[in-house]
C-alpha cells in the first residue's frame, strides 16, 4: 500500500509507519477474502484517509464496506501506529457507533502480567471490555458481528 | 480510605452513555425514516399502508417529544457525532483525575505515620506539610514515585499511565 508522507520526525518514526501500513494492507487482504468466501453480495471501496500523529502525518489507504445499493455499512480507517497497549489501531465506524481494532502483540512474560488475556499471536484484537480485559482475535465471524454492531445490518 | 477500583463507576457511566448515544441514533433514524415514507405518499397505496406510514411517524414524533436537541433535523451526523467525541473526551479526563485523586489520597493517607516522629509537636504539623504539598506534586513525579515502589518489575504499568497522561 502507498503511503504519502507528509510530515515524518525521523527514520524510526517512518520505519513505524511502515510496519503498521504492513499490518493494515495484511488485514485487508483478510476482510476481502471474508467477504468473498461468505458471499455476502457487498462491495469494497478504496478511501483515502489522512492520518496524524504526532510522530508523523501522511496518506494511505482506507476501506468502506458497502451494500451492492450503495448503503455504507462500515467505513474501516487506519487511526495511527502510536497507540497505548498497542502497536496501531484502526477504527470501524458505521452510522451507529464505532469499534477500535488494535494490533497486539503476543505476550511476552520477560515484560511482567499481560494486560489483556487471550493474546496468543501478534495480531489484530478486537477489546470486548476493557474492564474486562479480554482480547479476541479478529476473525471472520468476529469481523461480521462487528460490522453489526456498528451498522445493525443483520447478516442473513 | 475506601480501596476499591475508583474507576468502575467513571467506566461504567461511560458505557451506559454509549448505550444511550446509540439509542438516541436509532430512535433518530426511525423518526427521520418514518417521516421520509410519509412524505413519499402519494395516494395511491392501499388504506393500511397509509394508516401505518402516519402511524410510525407519530411514534417517531412522540419519541422525540420534549427534546432539546435531537428534534432538529440533520442531527444524526453532526450534533450526535460530535457528542460521542466530546463525550470519549471527557470521560477520559475523568477516568484521569479519578485515578489521580486516589493516588494522591493514597499517599496522603500513608503519610500519616509521620504524626507519630518525635517530638509530637514537630510531628503533626509536619504531616499537615507532607499533607498539604501531595496536592501540588507534579502527576509525573507521581508516577515515578510509584515505579520506584509499588510496580518495581512492572515498570511497564507507569509507563502506559505516562502516555495517557500526555
Amino acid at each position: 500500500m502507498k503511503i504519502e508522507f507528509k510530515r515524518k520526525k525521523d527514520t524510526a518514526a517512518q520505519q513505524k509507519v511502515q510496519r503498521y501500513v504492513k499490518r493494515i494492507e495484511y488485514l485487508y487482504t483478510e476482510i476481502r477474502a471474508w467477504l468473498v468466501e461468505e458471499n455476502l453480495n457487498l462491495k469494497v471501496i478504496d478511501t483515502h484517509v489522512e492520518v496524524l500523529e504526532q510522530m508523523a502525518a501522511y496518506k494511505i489507504t482506507g476501506l468502506s464496506v458497502q451494500t451492492k445499493t450503495g448503503k455504507v455499512l462500515v467505513e474501516i480507517k487506519p487511526a495511527g501506529a502510536s497507540v497505548i497497549v498497542a502497536e496501531g489501531r484502526v477504527d470501524l465506524n458505521g452510522w451507529l457507533g464505532t469499534e477500535y481494532l488494535l494490533y497486539m502483540l503476543k505476550h511476552r512474560p520477560e515484560l511482567g502480567k499481560p494486560l489483556y488475556k487471550g493474546l496468543d499471536e501478534d495480531a489484530w484484537y478486537w477489546i470486548e471490555d476493557s474492564y474486562r480485559n479480554r482480547a479476541h482475535r479478529l476473525d471472520k465471524t468476529l469481523f461480521l458481528e462487528l460490522i453489526t454492531l456498528v451498522s445493525d445490518y443483520e447478516f442473513e | 480510605m475506601n480501596l476499591s477500583n475508583p474507576l468502575v463507576p467513571v467506566w461504567e457511566a461511560f458505557q451506559a452513555a454509549e448505550d444511550a448515544l446509540k439509542i438516541s441514533r436509532r430512535v433518530v433514524m426511525f423518526a427521520n425514516q418514518a417521516t421520509d415514507i410519509l412524505n413519499a405518499l402519494d395516494g395511491s397505496e392501499l388504506e393500511t399502508e397509509k394508516a401505518v406510514a402516519i402511524a410510525q411517524y407519530k411514534t417517531g414524533r412522540n419519541f422525540l417529544n420534549r427534546i432539546k436537541m435531537l428534534n432538529q433535523t440533520n442531527t444524526l451526523n453532526s450534533l450526535l457525532t460530535q457528542s460521542v467525541e466530546e463525550i470519549n473526551d471527557l470521560f477520559v479526563l475523568s477516568l484521569w483525575a479519578t485515578f489521580e485523586r486516589f493516588v494522591r489520597d493514597f499517599l496522603q493517607e500513608k503519610g500519616k505515620k509521620n504524626q507519630e516522629i518525635l517530638p509530637l509537636a514537630l510531628g503533626e504539623v509536619y504531616y499537615q506539610q507532607v499533607y498539604q504539598e501531595i496536592d501540588y506534586w507534579k502527576p509525573e513525579s507521581i508516577l515515578d514515585l510509584l515505579k520506584r515502589s509499588l510496580f518495581k518489575g512492572d515498570e511497564q504499568q507507569i509507563g502506559l499511565a505516562k502516555e495517557v497522561l500526555k
